[in-house]
């Protein structure tokens, strides 16, 4: 029982530059999501005719007139550029999350990460609601309906990336120590039930831990596959529906 | 230095229990959304789709506010101790 | 192995996080949505064409009905122009024959009538004669005498003349 530890990414090695830049499971999970995604798209993207004649170029066509429907449902036909970016979101987060099924560390169950892209959505929301009532306005906005409330008015403002990043950040980091905790408990359930084996079958039981086969994944299907792919789809859609309300906003 | 370290510890562990009572509203707020939905979708079966997308959206919402009382748990478990002990 | 807090901040980090999303975003823009889009745009103008083409193809069709039909029926109407003037024709003709056999007939009545009336004078004529020869005959067996022949004649003349 000793071993169980929740930690965060492990650190591979450190850039030694401005005082060491950890390079983490994180970063090198993210790069290696983002191969996958771009060897994807370029093996979907291969050969395409204008007659359909391969399974590659309908799927990758479904994809894209998905997530275009998508955006185009969810905010106006002035935002159809920010498709890429929505899919990139869709991606990433669904990619990223899903790695946790083959036992890597997925790069959302760091903050860092998750921070990272809510920060970037905050950052759209601010220019957009900079652009549509000017810099005054946006700032009249927080006096608004009263000035008494413009402390909670920043403070609701300051708490949507914050609110996204950890509503991501703590279903995937649930699903982690969930799946943590199964797996030592698994470990030393099967300890107990094959340790008193004579020989060599007692000592196998405590080398290798029968029960993790199989039962771990009736978990995983939620935690890793059903969460994974909701978080991705509701991040999203938070940031399109935040997005283009800021860009309608008054 | 024992006995404090001992009720810093304690009072980690039970402050992450009582976070996680955070978990009831969301129960209770998302039972409700999905019996909303169930019964617009009753009422209304061709709209099954949009209904479906706008509650998983509401849920996610107000799932939020258990995601913060599981991430204060995980704080007061992972790192309070730390902290705390570290000044002790 | 070191490793992070479970929840730790890196600004490096977050800033790693938001430059692959930027990547990321670019290269689905660069190398699925580019590709696809273009191929579905060429599809609809194909589509597009073919739109075009089959209408095009469907009015020429209708004007070549039309034609067809207007040309139907001037054809019919030429028809009929056809039996009508046969017909007038045929009419006329008719009427004209009637005409010239009517002519034909009348003026071989008008001729037979000559014919008759001339054999009837003939006729008569001879019949004259012949009356006037007996009577001459009669009158030399009557009158042996005296009268000449040419007197003779005369008397006969004048009296055929008043039969």
């Amino acid at each position: 029982m000793d071993n169980i530890s929740i930690t965060g990414a492990k650190i591979l090695f450190e850039i030694p530059v401005f005082g060491g830049i950890p390079i983490t499971e994180t970063q090198v999970n993210s790069w290696i999501v983002m191969a996958i995604l771009t060897l994807l798209c370029i093996f979907l993207t291969r050969n395409l005719s204008v007659k359909p004649t391969t399974k590659r170029q309908i799927v990758a066509e479904w994809i894209v007139e998905k997530v275009t429907g998508l955006v185009k449902a969810n905010m106006s036909e002035k935002f159809s550029h920010y498709t890429p970016f929505i899919a990139a979101i869709l991606g990433l987060s669904a990619m990223s999350s899903l790695l946790s099924l083959l036992g890597m560390y997925p790069p959302t169950a760091d903050l860092n990460t998750v921070a990272g892209w809510a920060i970037l959505v905050f950052v759209l929301i601010t220019y957009y609601k900079i652009k549509t009532s000017g810099f005054l306005g946006y700032l009249k906005g927080y006096t608004q309906p009263i000035p008494v409330l413009t402390p909670f008015n920043i403070l609701s403002e300051f708490s949507t990336p914050i609110s996204m990043a950890f509503r991501h950040f703590g279903n995937v980091v649930s699903g982690v120590v969930i799946s943590t905790m199964l797996y030592a408990a698994l470990a030393s359930f099967s300890v107990v039930l094959f340790g008193w084996l004579p020989g060599i079958f007692g000592q196998l039981a405590e080398w290798f831990p029968i029960l993790q086969i199989g039962i771990p994944a009736v978990f995983s299907i939620y935690f890793d596959i059903f969460s994974s792919c909701m978080q991705a789809f509701i991040f999203s859609m938070l940031t399109m529906l935040y997005v283009s309300g800021a860009a309608e906003s008054d | 230095m024992e006995i404090a370290k001992a009720i810093v510890l304690a009072g980690c562990a039970i402050g992450a229990g009582l976070a996680l009572i955070a978990g009831i509203g969301p129960g209770i707020g998302e039972g409700y959304a999905v019996g909303k939905a169930c019964e617009a979708i009753g009422r209304q079966p061709e709209c099954k789709g949009s209904v479906t997308s706008t509650m998983i959206l509401g849920c996610a919402i107000a799932e939020t506010t258990g995601i913060y009382g599981f991430v204060t748990g995980l704080l007061l478990i992972l790192l309070a101790p730390n902290l705390f002990l570290g000044r002790l | 192995m070191e490793a992070l807090e479970l929840i730790s901040i890196n600004a490096w980090h977050t800033i790693a996080a938001i430059c692959n999303l930027l990547i990321l975003t670019w290269v689905f823009k660069r190398f699925l949505f580019k590709p696809v889009q273009k191929i579905l745009a060429e599809r609809q103008a194909q589509v597009d064409s073919m739109y075009r083409e089959a209408e095009d193809s469907r009015t020429a069709a209708e004007q070549d009905r039309r034609e067809y039909h207007e040309k139907l029926e001037n054809a019919e109407r030429e028809v009929e122009d056809i039996i009508k003037s046969a017909t007038q024709r045929a009419e006329k003709m008719g009427d004209e024959i009637v005409a010239e056999a009517n002519a034909k007939a009348d003026a071989a009545i008008r001729k037979a009538d000559a014919d008759i009336a001339q054999s009837k004078k003939k006729a008569v004529n001879e019949i004259k004669n012949e009356i006037a020869g007996i009577s001459v005959s009669i009158a030399e067996k009557v009158v042996e005498r005296e009268i000449s022949e040419k007197d003779h004649e005369a008397i006969i003349e004048s009296f055929i003349e008043q039969l």
